[in-house]
């Protein structure tokens, strides 16, 4: 890392780019403190502070739609992400073996699901699951499984093959020098090192899932509600303060998730 | 007596059109310390990998004395490596470093425990065990690295620029802990170096290396003194080079003529008389003198061209009537009144000085 | 050797299995469904009447506004995000993982509810609405609540992060001391940013640019919420013949082929300036 950069007089002079930078932050945090503030509220609208209240947080554990919503979300979240960890983990150790040409090639293949509209790889899907492999409404879970699990996998390449890039492979013949046979050298070796990395791609994965709205709406059964569904049926049909409540608690877990996952990611790379 | 430990035959090794190895052939006895020396890209690493079995020749053998018949790979079984900048494993303490190779040999915990402990008490760290890698400094994670490679008993260790890493004086530090424990524990060390002199002190042997090819191999005072190639010449210490026409033969030295110039040269594989040679002469064999002959040696007329002072030792360029240069090292405080620029000096030197190199 | 590439092999498999049966293979449908015919929902023959429909001089519009709006959501989030890059970067290290932290952390959140919010606030009566009326701002100086410019904001607000983080990554690559060389040899402030910096964050600047643009062109939650019932994005209208009232699945295969069509395009001036760049 870089020392601190040099004052240095810019095109950009410095209280204006302190200005900008102000400016900037208070339009990404001003609708977040607006659904944090108003699920306090106990005003039906979201105009008008109605004195402190909770009891938005509270209609909600008694709310059974989002109670099943949180159950399918949770499903599907930990369904897929444990599938993509399998598959994205595995992928990221053969990548590893390949010549770096190839390494291109497979690393783009796995970059396109994230960089693909979602809504092209909704259709997409949607045609092929009903109308070619004929899985039906009954299978929604299944779809939804193979959706995320998708997603999942792509991500957890990224982040297991980012870190193997930083994996001493000389660690490897250091432990078959010592006795160590293939699948020894990969449990006490080359797997405790990349955990962090492991672990860090499956939250990521998680949070992605939790928060999925388009392909989850083409590929779902009637019924089958995700919260992103649910709060999305809300917005445009009956919205409540109830889902400022709800999207506040969502933002925590994304947060709590992404920051555990950078944690878990740093973590490891001091220990390597 | 007993045959080589270890045998390299002509073992030759490619990368895509590359070749990295050429035809190396190497013994390394029982208890030797061994060292393959060579600027980077010689090969060197490449024929110490084939040896730990990291890497398969493409042509020849590497043969193991004494391997107990069994399934398992001899390289497994005694040759232990010391990494280049050490691979420690950097999640585990200290102690499970020096243990990894008796956890995978499954021996007992107690009996590990106690050879760990040994192990960290030789390479004195002792209260180092629960410590990890990256808590310790450079020389310390060096210790640990040999500490690791040494606890399951190898015949063989083999190092990779052990030392690469390290500031000089804590080097030079390292160089004679390496040296006592290889003695005391009679071990036989391969070891890779680029580092001249590191090898020139610490070997028993040297195999110096060029191009893939093997240049010579030989004690640390044959490759210094006697030479047989022009890179080997070249490679360790300064040389000065002349070349020049085998003119006539005597017993046991030879007359060479250089531009003019008659050199003798002690050797004892005469070339033909009308070969053309290369002589190789160390700088800081070359005496000044008052005399215009002295027996058995050689002694030239010269004018001082330039004097370099460097430390303990003075460097002169002396200019000679054919047109030649040579340099001379002289100790600082021994060198002639009134040396400078344009004094005319006197040159002497051994016979035995000059290293007779086929050109 | 063998049995080595067999190894890797039975390590990629897997995965590469998963990806080509559910993704390359269902993209490579949608193909073939652009040329099927409409019906319950769609019957496999050969005919471009959703290409007929999809190239339609009617439809016109609807793909320059979202051309449009996309080029426009990249150029603001250029401009809003370079100065915050480089604001992070000439922060204390620490102060420059919170920063940064803050700036990513909108992208977690869930996109529906952030744009929500966003609708909430524009409205007539709330607290940015109320402004931008007092300001006069707006198609006709009564707000953006409901039309396409709110759609645009929404845009810029929730792909800002994906301009500012490779900007802000090649910004923190660059040696500072680069800069004190170059004012020392006399340049103005303005030829070391010309000279200097701009040749070396290009690379940040194109990535960040690229990421926006794709996210923008398929946006379909955005002016889903944010841009009322009377403009309609490519991503609404494709959305609106699968799970809407339209009902024409060869239809919307075929604009999103012209979709990724777009985005093509775009990686393809992106790869072309990224090697002309490293040459």
């Amino acid at each position: 890392m870089i020392a601190t950069a040099p004052t240095s007089r810019f095109p950009i002079g410095k209280s204006l780019l302190w200005l900008h930078g102000l400016v900037t932050y208070a339009f990404l945090y001003l609708p977040i403190a607006l659904l944090v503030f108003y699920s306090f509220s106990a005003s039906e609208f979201n105009t008008v502070w109605g004195g402190f209240t909770s009891h938005w947080y509270a209609d909600l554990t008694a709310n059974e739609d989002k109670l099943l919503a949180l159950k399918n979300s949770l499903t599907i979240g930990f369904s897929s992400t444990l599938l993509g960890a399998i598959l994205g983990t595995t992928a990221a150790l053969g990548h590893a073996r390949l010549t770096a040409g190839k390494r291109r090639l497979i690393e783009v293949l796995f970059l396109l699901p994230i960089m693909v509209p979602d809504i092209v790889m909704a259709l997409a899907l949607k045609i092929y699951l009903d109308r070619v492999l004929h899985l039906t409404a009954d299978d929604g879970m299944v779809k939804l499984l193979i959706a995320h699990g998708l997603l999942a996998m792509c991500y957890v390449f990224m982040v297991v093959s980012t870190r193997l890039r930083g994996f001493d492979w000389r660690l490897m013949e250091a432990a078959a020098d010592l006795g160590a046979n293939r699948w020894q050298a990969f449990r006490h070796v080359q797997l405790p090192l990349l955990w962090p990395g492991v672990v860090g791609g499956m939250l990521l994965a998680f949070a992605i899932s939790l928060d999925e709205y388009v392909i989850t709406s083409f590929l779902r059964g009637p019924g089958q509600n995700t919260l992103p569904i649910s709060i999305a049926a809300d917005i445009k049909h009956t919205p409540k303060p109830e889902i400022n409540a709800l999207a506040t608690l969502m933002l925590l877990s994304s947060v709590v998730l992404a920051l555990a996952s950078a944690l878990v990611q740093r973590k490891g790379k001091a220990t390597s | 007596m007993e045959g080589p430990l270890v045998g390299v035959h002509n073992v030759t090794k490619r990368y895509g059109s590359q070749l990295v190895v050429d035809g190396v052939s190497l013994d390394i006895k029982r208890g030797e310390f061994f060292s393959l020396l060579g600027s980077s890209g010689c090969g060197k690493s490449t024929t110490l990998r084939m040896i730990a079995g990291f890497e398969t020749p493409d042509a020849g053998e590497i043969r193991f004395a004494n391997v107990n018949p069994s399934k398992v790979p001899a390289y497994v079984q005694q040759v232990n490596m010391v990494f280049q900048n050490y691979a420690l494993f950097p999640h585990m303490t200290v102690t499970q470093n020096v243990g990894f190779g008796l956890k995978m040999e499954r021996v007992a915990a107690s009996e590990s425990k106690r050879r760990v402990a040994e192990m960290l008490e030789l390479v004195q760290l002792g209260n180092f065990g629960d410590r990890l890698p990256r808590q310790l400094s450079g020389g310390q994670q060096q210790r640990v690295a040999l500490a690791r490679a040494l606890a399951t008993k190898p015949q063989v260790v083999l190092l990779d620029e052990p030392l690469g890493a390290l500031d000089l004086k804590l080097r030079k530090e390292m160089q004679r802990e390496l040296k006592h424990i290889q003695e005391s524990l009679g071990l036989t060390f391969i070891y890779v170096t680029h580092d001249q002199e590191e090898a020139l002190t610490m070997s028993d042997r040297i195999c110096v290396m060029n191009r893939g090819r093997v240049e010579q191999v030989g004690t640390p005072e044959e490759i210094y003194h006697r030479p047989q190639s022009k890179f080997v010449a070249d490679f360790i210490g300064e040389s000065n080079f002349l070349t020049g026409t085998v003119t006539a033969h005597h017993a046991g030295h030879v007359s060479v003529n250089v531009a003019g110039l008659t050199i003798q040269a002690q050797t004892n594989q005469p070339p033909p008389a009308g070969a053309e040679v290369v002589l190789a002469i160390r700088p800081e064999r070359i005496n000044f003198t008052q005399e215009t002959s002295l027996l058995g040696q050689n002694v030239v007329q010269g004018e001082i061209h330039r004097s370099v002072f460097c430390g303990s030792d003075r460097i002169f360029h002396v200019n000679l009537p054919n047109g030649l240069s040579l340099q001379v090292r002289e100790q600082s405080d021994n060198t002639p009144e009134g040396a400078s620029r344009g004094t005319s000096v006197g040159l002497t030197w051994p016979m035995d000085a000059v290293a007779v190199i086929a050109a | 050797m063998n049995s080595s590439r067999l190894r890797t092999s039975a390590l990629l498999s897997p995965a590469l299995l998963w990806l080509a049966i559910f993704f390359l293979v269902p993209l490579a449908l949608v193909v073939g469904v652009s040329f099927a015919t409409r019906g319950q929902p769609f019957t496999w023959d050969f005919t471009t009447k959703a290409w007929e429909a999809a190239l339609a001089e009617a439809k016109l519009p609807i793909y320059l506004r979202t051309l449009w709006f996309s080029l426009g959501a990249t150029a603001v989030c250029l401009l809003l995000g370079f100065p915050v890059a480089w604001f992070i970067v000439r922060r204390s290290p620490r102060a420059r993982q919170v920063l940064y932290a803050l700036v990513l952390i909108p992208l977690v959140a869930n996109s529906l509810v952030l744009v929500y919010a966003w609708k909430t606030l524009l409205a007539n009566d709330a607290l940015v609405g109320e402004w931008l009326i007092k300001l006069g701002i707006g198609p006709d100086g009564n707000g953006i609540y409901n039309t396409r410019w709110s759609s645009l904001l929404g845009m810029v607000y929730y792909y800002l992060p994906f301009m500012v983080y490779p900007i802000y990554t090649s910004l923190e690559k660059m040696d500072w001391r680069l800069l004190e060389a170059a004012a020392d040899l006399g340049a103005s402030s303005a030829r070391q940013f010309w000279h200097v910096v701009l040749p070396l964050v290009w690379p940040g600047v194109a990535t960040g640019s690229i990421l926006v643009f794709i996210q923008s062109v398929g946006t379909f939650v955005i002016p889903d919420i944010l841009a009322g019932n009377k403009d309609l994005f490519m991503g609404k209208m494709i959305n609106d013949q699968f799970l809407g009232s339209a009902r024409n699945w060869p239809l919307g295969a075929a604009m999103s082929l012209i979709v990724m069509g777009a985005i093509s395009v775009a990686l393809v001036i992106y790869f072309k300036l990224q090697s002309r760049i490293e040459k």
